[in-house]
């Protein structure tokens, strides 16, 4: 699809920016895509995704590195249901 | 009274950077379930056991290893784009019906979205201080911890804090 839109150099930072996606889950659906046009098998997906994730984790959680998108008003939604399931 | 719950490996990575914030893990749960594939992602790249990992923190009587975990078919069908670890957490959670600790917000509101009730540590020090296991400074304390450690931002600060 990429390749046949005027926005075909476009680097993972403008295209996070567009689809408002972070590059992991950019990554992520990328990976998926393989396997939904049948180009790897479940399990190769499963590795590399896992792959994906342990690299993520490591980048995100031991780096320091913020969060890949602010808290939306969905987000605090779902944190303010929380608290009320707790009575808080 | 203190909770037990299933906790994934974003947690820990994460307090790895500030190491004497793992004692928070004794002042707020009671035992902490991880599954098989959470160890894994925790000592990968270390080659140590998940016993000598959790030693050095002194939290190996705290935390308990469960495996092998049996996905959930909801869970399996939405690898990917969860991750391995976390559907694990997410299917232990539902069977021994604990609470999750999940710091990444994509999968914790799936869980959440799927009748799985999970929050980030954050969320376990507001509850903890209004259960009487934290007291106020120490709760301050861990929730200023984990923004400063970037796990959540201004907007999730501000709700934590107007409840402390």
């Amino acid at each position: 699809m990429l390749m046949n839109n005027p926005h075909h150099n476009l680097t993972v930072d403008e295209l996070s920016k567009i689809t408002k996606l972070s590059g992991e889950r950019l990554t992520e659906i990328l990976i998926s895509g393989l396997y939904t046009q049948g180009i790897l098998t479940r399990e190769a997906i499963m590795q590399l995704l896992q792959q994906t994730r342990r690299e993520f984790n490591e980048m995100l959680y031991r780096n320091s590195i913020p969060l890949s998108s602010p808290e939306t008003s969905e987000d605090v939604e779902e944190l303010q249901e929380l608290f009320r399931r707790k009575g808080l | 009274m203190k909770p037990k719950v299933v906790a994934d490996a974003s947690s820990f990575m994460c307090l790895e950077r500030e190491p004497e914030l793992f004692c928070f893990y004794h002042e707020l749960f009671e035992a902490v379930l991880i599954p098989g594939a959470v160890a894994e992602e925790l000592v990968e790249k270390d080659e140590i056991t998940i016993i000598q990992y959790f030693s050095k923190y002194h939290l190996h009587r705290l935390v308990r290893v469960v495996s092998p975990i049996d996905l959930v078919d909801f869970v399996r069908k939405r690898i990917p784009p969860l991750g391995r670890g976390e559907s694990e957490v997410i299917s232990l959670a539902i069977r021994e019906q604990l609470w999750a600790v999940i710091e990444d917000k994509r999968a914790r509101n799936f869980a959440n979205r799927n009748q799985v009730e999970a929050a980030n540590m954050a969320f376990f020090a507001v509850d903890g201080y209004h259960n009487g296991t934290l007291t106020r400074n120490r709760a301050i304390e861990m929730v200023l911890a984990m923004h400063r450690l970037k796990m959540f931002g201004d907007v999730f600060l501000a709700e934590f804090m107007k409840r402390l």
